[in-house]
């Protein structure tokens, strides 16, 4: 009996996800994000990631950066990488998705002689 | 890094008999013996001088030396190891079985048998182990012409053979792999007359994903995204003894703030860990009321895990060198008074189960691991120090934040505090608050207090003599007190400095390991690097691997409806077993 | 007619009451261990679901299988019609004796058993055989508490022996044996374990594993009404306030009863849920201690009947 006051009195512990929304916490490391402003295919993301989930190819135009959700990690290592700060990870973790296709996001880059 | 200890009591070099090599890590005497005196040579060390055998190591030399090396690592109570090696030749891969003599070894030879090829000679048992039957024979995963991107084609082969009991009335109950819970795979084989068990066989290694094979030829960071992901749920204890043992190879030291960091995060692990098992013993007894509080204590400090280091599982947090992530003083005041007020709410809870008389009353006597069978079979954590071995790697071979000096001087004049606000005694005789009735006054193991090395001194480690279900709550309820105030003793003294310490891949072939303390024991790992720098071998011995044969020793007598309870209370892992 | 009428709302009381009543003692469980917990109505949503499901059934087994939950269904459908509910009249009349009931629930019981052990499944004869040990014991008390509601009206037949007992120390003790007998008859804590996933510690749940779909959905449909039909009858036994009387109530008199027999079940769950999130399992070699106290306390009322009251 002493067991049970003891428990009323607590509150209820969960909160009505996903009824309620609920945000990741500010240091989260969630879904990749790629800023195409400051991207410059330099590749370093791609290079550093452990499981192959980021991959940069060159093109004769340009470049194309690719993430496959699917088999990123969330280790952070490519953000680390980025000279530019180009790549972040986000706070977005409701990834699913109905298509495995669109799990892999992709930016097709043109190189711009003047900036580069 | 040639640093031999010689101990005043027994030279180990002379007891084993062995020829002197270069030591690998501080502290550790290595000799090599000739094959044929190996198991002699084991078992002076561990009944001369008490030693636990920690890990075996096997690599396949053959394209260097011509021969494949096994190295039995042994800790040794003053802070030392011990590792006795030989070779065993490529033409006829055999060795006399270390396991009649040093039962601790085990599923170790049988490991070895099944990775390598070398046939243990009077091993009691040659049955397969992690590799199940449909494996085709001959085919040895981790001997160095193993090519892993070639598929293995299966076959069909006998059925693993049981042991079997016959007699009247005798039932053979197969439980799993597949349970009607949530949870890893496994198969337990019972034999029970009605309700008792009279024996159980586990067989376990369904969750083999090959990481020792996978991790060869990857560059030391690489590595580390790979030990992390060994388990979820000591994953930081895995990275950072992985990073340990990689800077141990690399001659570099974290930086003192590092060291704290990781050492926050790791009591943060113990925390999480230790609050959802308190409360999941609960359930093995029914008692749904601490059930969903540890749940939810548990998510509490998972939240907390999440705002520090941006994953629940503190992932992401060690890397080779230091830390990747710090912490900054409004974010530790803020840790600092949340895990205030999770301590205060864990006592209510403990003072709740204690105070159950039916969840106590099951809990006692049930499960009982023998204090000499645990140190027969080299139990480490929990396990051990409710079975009344007194041992905790964080005194005995402290790292990070716990070496010398630093919790030492922490500790002066501070005693650790319950959870329910009485002090934690930090000598014998660890009278219990609430509902501990008929545990009180129990002595804890030696080497509590004559222990003369070092920063460990005073590191209060709990331990009791029972063995049982309940022995194992306790120890639990006592480490997060310790854990708490720890944090808080950390947090307190943040040294400045930098987070991480820079280095080069490594450009000769070394090898070292390092152990930490994780919620579930000493987690080993064994890692070589070659002159390319890349991984050579890698051997991760979890706290889990020495302790899963006890959970089947410990239930024997109990009652089928038992088990749950008793492997709950062990609370091990799979995937780290296996890896 | 108003027979007719009577069975009809019995149906649905019984029938249709059943799973809210379940959802009603989860959601106080849940309450009590501070969660948010199921819908009240989320019980019905399973049965929905188990329904429709499609079922299906292990090679290894017989019609004994596959015909076991029309006969677990049939008996405690037809042990749930036999007790007085909102009026003290039982539904099936004269059918509605004691022994009857006791009848068509141990013939569920054994259904279940045969069921169980007919797969071959190991977690379905652990299950079997604690069911039936316990049921060993707990099936003495039932006789003995019913005895009690017998012996002033010297009849057994449920519709006279409604309304009855008296606070009289017979009639206090078989209340206590009554209790140990929900609790065991409805698998709860402390004597089984209804929300385990623990394949090694089920007993009712371990009977019920190999079934799936549309038999599953039936043979839990038929478990809430068992558990609905214990306490009605420890409601028409022992607290007997409200109910409708025997002969001719009028309409008022009616809903009187409807009331008053619904705010008791809730009552009980809400009881039962108390004790199940207050105490932990008993070791199954303790639950027949407990089993036994329940015939104990029958064995005692029974003779506080003779020489307290002569």
């Amino acid at each position: 009996m002493r067991v049970l006051r003891q428990s009323m009195r607590g509150r209820v512990g969960a909160h009505d996800y996903p009824l309620e929304p609920e945000a990741a916490p500010a240091a989260f490391r969630g879904q990749v994000q790629l800023d195409p402003n400051r991207c410059r295919g330099d590749a370093a993301c791609a290079r550093v990631c452990p499981s192959g989930a980021i991959t940069v190819e060159e093109t004769s135009t340009g470049w194309i950066w690719q993430l496959d959700d699917s088999r990123c990690v969330f280790c952070g290592l490519c953000a680390d990488a980025c000279a530019n700060r180009a790549v972040s990870l986000s706070n977005a973790f409701e990834l699913a998705v109905r298509q495995p296709d669109d799990m892999v996001t992709r930016a097709e880059f043109i190189r711009n002689e003047e900036t580069d | 890094m040639t640093d031999v200890v010689t101990s005043p009591a027994v030279d180990l070099q002379q007891l084993s008999g062995g020829e002197l090599l270069p030591s690998r890590v501080p502290g550790e005497t290595r000799v090599v013996v000739p094959l044929v005196t190996l198991p002699r040579a084991c078992q002076v060390i561990v009944d001369g001088v008490g030693a636990r055998l920690a890990t075996m190591v096997a690599q396949d030399e053959r394209a260097e030396t011509g021969s494949f090396t096994l190295a039995y690592t042994f800790a040794i109570p003053d802070r030392r190891w011990m590792t006795i090696e030989c070779q065993v030749p490529a033409d006829s891969p055999a060795f006399p079985s270390v396991t009649p003599l040093v039962p601790a070894a085990h599923w170790y030879e049988r490991e070895a048998r099944d990775m390598f090829g070398l046939e243990p000679e009077g091993h009691p048992d040659l049955r397969r182990l992690v590799m199940h039957d449909d494996w085709p024979a001959g085919v040895f995963p981790l001997r160095k012409d193993f090519d892993p991107s070639i598929p293995v084609p299966r076959v069909e082969a006998d059925p693993y053979r049981f042991h079997t009991l016959h007699g009247d009335g005798i039932v053979e109950i197969p439980v799993g792999p597949f349970h009607a819970g949530v949870i890893e795979p496994g198969h337990f084989r019972f034999a029970a007359v009605g309700e008792v068990v009279l024996a159980l066989e586990p067989r376990l290694f369904y969750t083999h994903r090959g990481i020792e094979k996978l991790i060869e030829g990857k560059s030391l960071d690489h590595g580390l995204q790979i030990a992390e992901r060994i388990c979820g749920v000591c994953s930081l204890s895995h990275a950072v003894t992985y990073c340990q043992a990689a800077e141990q190879i690399l001659g570099i030291e974290a930086p003192p703030r590092a060291a704290v960091i990781r050492s926050i995060g790791l009591e943060l692990e113990r925390l999480y860990n230790h609050v959802g098992d308190a409360g999941n013993m609960c359930a093995g007894v029914g008692f749904m009321v601490g059930v969903a509080h540890g749940a939810r204590l548990k998510d509490e400090l998972q939240r907390l895990n999440e705002q520090f280091t941006g994953n629940r599982f503190l992932r992401g947090l060690s890397a080779i060198g230091g830390v990747r992530r710090d912490l900054d003083v409004e974010f530790a005041a803020q840790m600092s008074l949340e895990l205030a007020r999770i301590a205060r709410e864990f006592g209510e809870l403990t003072a709740m189960i204690l105070g159950s008389e039916t969840t106590m009353e099951r809990m006692r006597r049930t499960g009982i691991l023998p204090g000499d069978l645990a140190r027969a079979l080299g139990v480490v954590g929990v396990g051990a120090r409710a079975s009344g071995i007194d041992l905790d790697t964080r005194r005995d071979h402290p790292y990070a934040a716990y070496r010398d000096g630093e919790t030492a001087r922490r500790r002066d004049g501070k005693t650790a505090r319950r959870p329910d606000g009485q002090n934690l005694p930090p000598s014998p005789a660890v009278g219990r608050g609430a509902g501990g009735e008929g545990y009180s006054a129990v002595g804890r193991g030696a080497g509590g207090e004559g222990h003369s090395a070092g920063g460990g001194e005073g590191f209060p480690v709990p331990t009791r003599e029972e063995g049982d279900v309940a022995a194992r709550l306790l120890v639990r309820i006592d480490e997060v007190a310790v854990s708490f105030a720890l944090i808080q003793a950390l947090i307190a003294e943040m040294p400045a400095g930098p987070l991480i310490a820079g280095w080069t891949p490594p450009t000769t072939d070394a090898a070292a390991f390092s152990a930490t303390e994780s919620p579930r024991g000493e987690n080993l790992h064994w890692l070589r690097v070659n002159a390319q720098g890349t991984i050579e071998r890698y051997r991760v011995r979890s706290a889990s691997f020495p302790n899963w044969p006890a959970v089947a020793a410990a239930a024997p007598g109990n009652m089928v409806p038992d088990f749950p309870l008793i492997n709950k209370s062990f609370e091990l892992c799979y995937a780290c077993l296996d890896r | 007619m108003y027979d007719l009428l009577l069975l009809l709302l019995q149906i649905g009381i019984m029938v249709g009451i059943a799973p809210l009543l379940q959802g009603l003692i989860k959601l106080c469980k849940a309450r009590l261990q501070g969660r948010t917990g199921p819908p009240l109505l989320q019980p019905y949503r399973d049965l929905a679901k188990q329904l429709r499901r499609e079922s299906v059934v292990s090679d290894q087994a017989s019609w004994v299988f596959r015909y076991a939950p029309i006969v677990y269904v049939a008996g405690l459908l037809g042990a749930a019609m036999l007790v007085p509910t909102v009026s003290q009249r039982s539904p099936l009349g004269g059918f509605a004796d004691a022994i009857v009931f006791i009848g068509l629930l141990a013939l569920a019981r054994f259904a279940l058993a045969l069921a169980a052990l007919d797969t071959g499944s190991n977690f379905g004869g652990m299950g079997a055989s604690r069911e039936m040990t316990f049921a060993a014991l707990i099936e003495p008390a039932i006789i003995l508490v019913l005895l009690i509601a017998a012996l002033p009206r010297q009849s057994t037949n449920f519709s006279t022996m409604a309304g009855e007992t008296a606070f009289t120390i017979a009639g206090l003790l078989a209340m206590g044996a009554m209790a140990i007998v929900i609790i065991a008859e409805t698998g709860r804590i402390p004597v089984d374990n209804p929300d385990t996933h623990l394949e090694l510690t089920m007993a009712h749940e371990g009977m019920l594993l190999e079934y799936s779909g549309r038999p599953l959905g039936m043979v839990m449909w038929a478990t809430q009404v068992r558990q609905i039909t214990f306490i009605a009858l420890s409601v028409a036994l022992f607290l007997p306030w409200g109910m409708a009387p025997l002969h001719d109530p009028s309409l008022r008199q009616m809903v009187t009863g409807l009331v008053a027999f619904l705010a008791k079940i809730a009552l009980i769950g809400v009881v039962l849920a108390v004790i199940e999130s207050s105490v932990a399992k008993l070791r199954i070699f303790r639950a027949p201690d407990l089993l036994g106290l329940a015939s104990v306390l029958g064995v005692l009322a029974v003779m506080a009947t003779y020489v307290v009251s002569p």
